[in-house]
């Protein structure tokens, strides 16, 4: 974004932030993502606002990702709406069915990921998270409600740099036959925890922001909490990753750890990627230098501090990464 | 209705005709081009173009970024065809008759020039009538199924288009649209099927081997114009440039393509189609067509005043542009331009039995409640 236009959200005095959403609209920086967003209510511009304090914004226009529009539904010739509510548009075309309003926050986040997953091909992209830490990455994959986004929480509330929760974009710009490992572009973004993560991790972590909590979702209870402004700062920069941990949390268990051969590691990165057939031959290849340089491990747990150690001397033994 | 002097000056139409056009855009022509490129299926032809020439290095990141993500989809989509292709040859090898592959599959597949960055979706391949009944027993034996359809659809499908219903891939989900004319049996065109095949060229694909052909170059173009022109104008830009494209690649690497386009199009009742497809290429793409050729077309245009109407429609249809009150000036475009290509492809009588059947249908579907959501 051109620098003279460029601020933080947090700088912008609400009312201010609420006229433009309204108007033209703010290029937000979100991740590793521009997003031009448009909203015609106060208390949608003031939700995302107040998740976005320490992202960049511009109210020239800058090349966007994603035309985002969030406005209330209407009916046809001025009639009040068939479905009353709030409905996400990209480039004008609605994405699903009209939320309340009150969801708003909650829908911004599932759309952007939605908007990822649909349109962005030029990464590899997983269903994962990942964290950074001495310059090498930690993937962590699963399936929903395996823990991961806990995990992500935990770690990123600590010692490391949280790099993504939901999708992990694995970078295919670097040219075939260049040797070394493809890096993950860090696009951080809020953690959605659900249900007795959310009060887990706030009684761990005191210091982690949270956003309202969205309760009776599909997925239950939803809150997020935000990433550190560190993270935020170092969004788009690409981290080589050295290590995979497929979590599956199960209270009480044991905390129990088991390497995966890089066969087994391969197809379940394969299985959790969300592009791997759209991305073809450089899919393959970066997810195949990825399987050899990095190690696979399956983790059970049931206290987070047990995971979090776990992970940090599984990373600390890993090698790999960096110029490696 | 004026025409869009905006429409015809769009940044994305001027870096369709040519790509050093994007080194001007600021911030928002480039959201602009993306995000019409994207909507009119034309990106990845765009990324095409700015790397062969040598300009991509000079497009800013993201816009390279959101490029890249076209080219990786049309690619995808274009391994996609190649391989059904293969599937359809292997499936009708046995019958030893003539596939001819039509439109984006025949370019992929072909390797023309229309085929950088082409999303080709469904498979159309074109077979003679008589072994039809063959034909459908061979691709359902390998895999293509009929999805339900009720009896009148069937029939129109049928009796009345140029192909028969779109086929399915149990296994792959794939569509294959299997063609026994090139235009719909009740319209004023009349093809001269014989004649098609007795002109299509084998494909030189290797992979595909068997039977697979193309259309003869002039062919190719009438069958592109007249589905364009008299039947459908969703993702008009792209099929436009499809015909500027292969006019401009068969005019310079056939002798007498020219002339045999307006022979083919006397002998298959396309003269008005190629009207439009040479007015409109020359006129918005840039294509150069000989002056002798354009005068000897000109007399198959409409009399004054359709040919201006027609521009006014076509200009909304299928240019870029339409934001807001242009958007639903596009809609109306494209629905008038649907209703024309009914009264071109059907007798006013049969035209009003097909009406009433689907009136009918609507109102019965109108009166059922709707599931919950």
């Amino acid at each position: 974004m051109p620098d003279g236009t460029r601020v933080r959200v947090g700088d912008l005095a609400l009312p201010e932030a609420v006229r433009i959403l309204a108007g033209t609209g703010l290029w937000l920086g979100t991740g590793a993502f521009v997003v031009h967003l448009r909203t015609d209510s106060a208390a949608r511009a003031g939700a995302v606002v107040a998740a976005h304090a320490d992202h960049r914004v511009s109210r020239a226009p800058a090349i966007h990702d994603f035309p985002l529009t969030i406005a209330r539904t209407s009916g046809r010739f001025g009639l009040p709406a068939r479905r009353p509510g709030v409905q996400a548009r990209i480039d004008g075309e609605p994405l699903f069915e009209p939320f309340p309003e009150a969801y708003a926050f909650a829908m911004f986040e599932s759309t952007l990921n939605w908007c990822i997953a649909r349109y962005v091909h030029r990464h590899l992209t997983f269903h994962a998270g990942a964290v950074e830490r001495e310059g090498r990455a930690v993937i962590l994959t699963g399936p929903s409600g395996s823990g991961k986004s806990t995990l992500c929480a935990a770690l990123s509330q600590g010692g490391w740099r949280l790099l993504s929760d939901e999708l992990v974009l694995l970078d295919l710009s670097r040219k075939p036959g260049v040797p070394g490992i493809p890096e993950i572009i860090a696009n951080p973004r809020p953690i959605s925890l659900k249900n007795e993560a959310i009060d887990r991790i706030a009684a761990r972590n005191p210091q982690a922001r949270f956003s309202a909590r969205f309760e009776n979702t599909v997925k239950g209870t939803i809150a997020f909490v935000h990433p550190r402004p560190e993270a935020v700062r170092r969004a788009g920069e690409t981290v080589a990753p050295a290590l995979v941990v497929a979590p599956t949390y199960r209270p009480g268990a044991d905390l129990a750890v088991e390497e995966i051969a890089k066969a087994a590691g391969f197809m379940m990165m394969v299985e959790n990627a969300v592009n791997y057939f759209t991305t073809g031959r450089p899919g393959f290849e970066a997810l195949a230098a990825l399987s050899d340089r990095s190690r696979f491990y399956r983790l059970t747990y049931g206290d987070i501090d047990q995971a979090v150690a776990a992970i940090t001397e599984l990373h600390a033994t890993a090698g790999g990464g960096g110029a490696a | 209705m004026t025409p869009g002097p905006e429409r015809a000056d769009h940044p994305l139409l001027q870096a369709l005709r040519d790509p050093r056009c994007v080194l001007d855009l600021d911030a928002a022509g480039w959201n602009d081009v993306i995000w019409q490129g994207r909507r009119h299926a034309v990106l990845a032809r765009l990324a095409v173009d700015l790397e062969r020439t040598g300009l991509l290095a000079r497009v800013p990141a993201r816009a390279r970024g959101l490029l890249a993500d076209a080219r990786a989809v049309a690619a995808l989509n274009q391994t996609v065809c190649r391989y059904e292709a293969r599937r359809v040859a292997r499936a009708l090898v046995p019958l030893g008759i003539p596939v001819v592959l039509l439109k984006g599959g025949a370019y992929v597949v072909a390797g023309l020039p229309a085929a950088r960055g082409r999303l080709a979706g469904d498979l159309d391949i074109l077979v003679p009538p008589e072994r039809l009944g063959d034909v459908e027993r061979a691709v359902h034996a390998h895999g293509w199924e009929a999805g339900p359809i009720d009896p009148y659809d069937e029939h129109y499908y049928r009796d009345w288009t140029h192909q028969i219903p779109p086929l399915r891939h149990r296994e792959r989900d794939t569509e294959l649209d299997i063609h026994f004319t090139i235009a719909p049996r009740t319209s004023r065109a009349h093809p001269d099927t014989t004649a098609l095949f007795a002109a299509a060229r084998p494909v030189a694909d290797t992979a595909t081997g068997g039977p697979l052909k193309i259309l003869a170059p002039a062919d190719m173009v009438l069958h592109s114009a007249v589905h364009l022109f008299n039947e459908d104008m969703r993702l008009g830009l792209r099929n436009l440039f499809d015909l500027h494209d292969l006019l401009t690649h068969f005019g310079t690497t056939e002798d007498g393509f020219w002339e045999t386009l307006i022979e083919r199009a006397c002998r298959h009742g396309m003269e008005r189609p190629l009207f439009y497809c040479l007015r409109y290429c020359a006129r918005f793409c840039g294509t150069t067509v000989p002056a002798a050729i354009q005068d000897r077309v000109a007399a198959f245009g409409p009399r004054a005043p359709v040919p201006r109407l027609m521009d006014a429609l076509v200009v909304r249809a299928i240019l870029p542009g339409g934001a807001g009150s242009g958007r639903r000036a596009t809609g109306f475009a494209r629905w008038l331009l649907f209703v024309r290509a009914h009264w071109l492809k059907m007798p006013p009588g049969l035209l009003l039995r097909h009406l009433a059947v689907k009136t009918a249908r609507r109102m019965r579907a109108v009166s059922t409640p709707a599931p919950p959501p």
